[in-house]
């Protein structure tokens, strides 16, 4: 339970990439439900397909983005803490 | 023919005390030929033989040599004949790689191309040994025809450079091997599969449990034997195959999320792939057996970087933090196991 409560920052970022990618799975789950419509064209159910490949993987992206620049913070404040920590010792 | 839980047990004990036995014989015979390295984050740096991998690598092989022979149905007996066949090259390209050094770039392109058995043999006569159509936390079983077969080339390359590249403390890739592995078991009884896929998901991953297990022991804290990347890439291998044969691909995927945050953040810090002795700023510097984060802006951003952050750590603290992290992780995985059983009921 203490390394988890140590490793908290680590933890919250791995939780919320969990919960992203849940939803993320939800979201293309319901975009790759093929579109049967008989009013469609052939052209007209392609460009959904792509349209869909295209969004899922800019939601893809913006996963791998997001979880990046969090890692970054992440670091930038574990050493903002270990400086304050450095210059609160006599 | 129905699995027989019994036996897997039984052969897996088998594998975990064969790995006890070899394990230290495999050292002596590394350390005779020279095949030794330094275990840079102790104060005395001593010399512990490496490449130890290969020992609990041919064990797993024989187990999924015996895992053929008593597979319930064709279909699963295939999945295992093409398992053996996949590991036996990653062993023997990891094996290479040990002594001759491979570059940064050909060695996970090699690894896809290894993968690709997985992709030649999806259909063997009648028999579907790979079927496009993953359970999806939510959805159940969803058809990605084309995308699936897109991620199906890295399953092999993704796992095996992840645990590679998280193969830096005494048993933290062993450690993390087993607790993967352990989940991946334990989410085959939860999801209801069909009976091939359950087999591969029980007999494989437990059997690669006991093997690593057994190495474990002597790759932990204090290290007496380095797994070197023969270990390292067969056991990522055997973890993505498990995925795909198990039909438990998105279970693994949360299960390794901490090995992916930590390759992402090496790969995206580094802006590419780059092979470990031609980076110039270390992650890391070991002062009296503690390691501390580099100050250096260029240097990569590795998980033990970022974990020694906030203060200065020991050895045996990082790899006890590593490991809880990726217990969390395995929790979250089964966690997902459950909602996507509740997707398919």
């Amino acid at each position: 339970m203490s390394l988890i409560k140590e490793n908290s920052p680590f933890v919250g970022l791995l939780s919320a990439v969990w919960i992203y990618l849940l939803g993320l799975c939800l979201l293309i789950g319901y975009l790759v439900v093929p579109v049967e419509n008989p009013e469609y064209s052939y052209f007209f159910t392609l460009l959904i397909g792509v349209g869909k490949i295209i969004i899922s993987m800019a939601f893809i992206l913006l996963w791998l983005l997001s979880w990046y620049k969090i890692l970054g913070y992440i670091f930038i404040y574990e050493q903002s803490i270990a400086l304050k920590n450095s210059e609160s010792k006599p | 023919m129905t699995i027989n839980l019994v036996q897997i047990i039984y052969i897996s004990i088998i594998g975990f005390v064969t790995t006890l036995i070899i394990t230290p014989l495999v050292g002596k015979y590394m350390r005779s030929i020279g095949k030794i390295g330094h275990d840079v984050h102790k104060v005395d740096r001593p010399e512990v033989p490496e490449s130890g991998g290969i020992g609990f690598m041919v064990i797993y092989l024989i187990l999924l040599l015996v895992g053929i022979f008593i597979a319930p149905n064709t279909i699963s007996k295939y999945r295992l004949a093409v398992m053996l066949t996949v590991l036996t090259l990653v062993t023997l390209l990891g094996l290479y790689d040990d002594f001759r050094q491979l570059s940064a770039i050909m060695k996970p392109g090699l690894l896809v191309i290894l993968s690709l058995p997985v992709l030649i043999f999806q259909k063997i006569g009648d028999e579907v040994l790979v079927s496009p159509t993953p359970i999806l936390p939510f959805i159940g079983e969803t058809r990605l025809s084309i995308a699936y077969w897109f991620l199906a080339v890295f399953v092999v390359s993704v796992p095996s450079n992840a645990s590679n590249m998280l193969d830096v403390m005494n048993g933290s890739m062993s450690g993390s091997g087993m607790l993967i592995s352990l989940t991946a078991f334990i989410a085959s009884f939860i999801i209801p599969l069909e009976e091939e896929s359950l087999f591969i998901g029980r007999y494989a991953s437990l059997t690669l449990f006991a093997v690593l297990f057994g190495f474990w022991i002597y790759n932990r804290y204090p290290a007496k034997i380095f797994a070197g990347d023969t270990g390292s890439l067969g056991t990522g291998a055997a973890i993505g195959l498990i995925a795909i044969y198990g039909r438990i691909e998105f279970v693994m995927v949360v299960a390794l999320l901490v090995h992916i945050m930590n390759s992402f953040s090496i790969l995206s810090s580094l802006k590419g792939l780059r092979e470990r002795h031609d980076i110039q700023e270390r992650p890391v510097k070991v002062i009296d057996g503690v390691v501390h984060a580099s100050a250096d802006e260029k240097a990569p951003i590795t998980l033990v970087r970022l974990l020694v952050a906030r203060k200065p750590l020991n050895e045996k603290e990082i790899v006890n933090r590593i490991l809880s992290l990726v217990f969390f992780v395995c929790v979250l995985a089964l966690i997902t196991a459950y909602i996507m059983r509740r997707s398919i009921l």
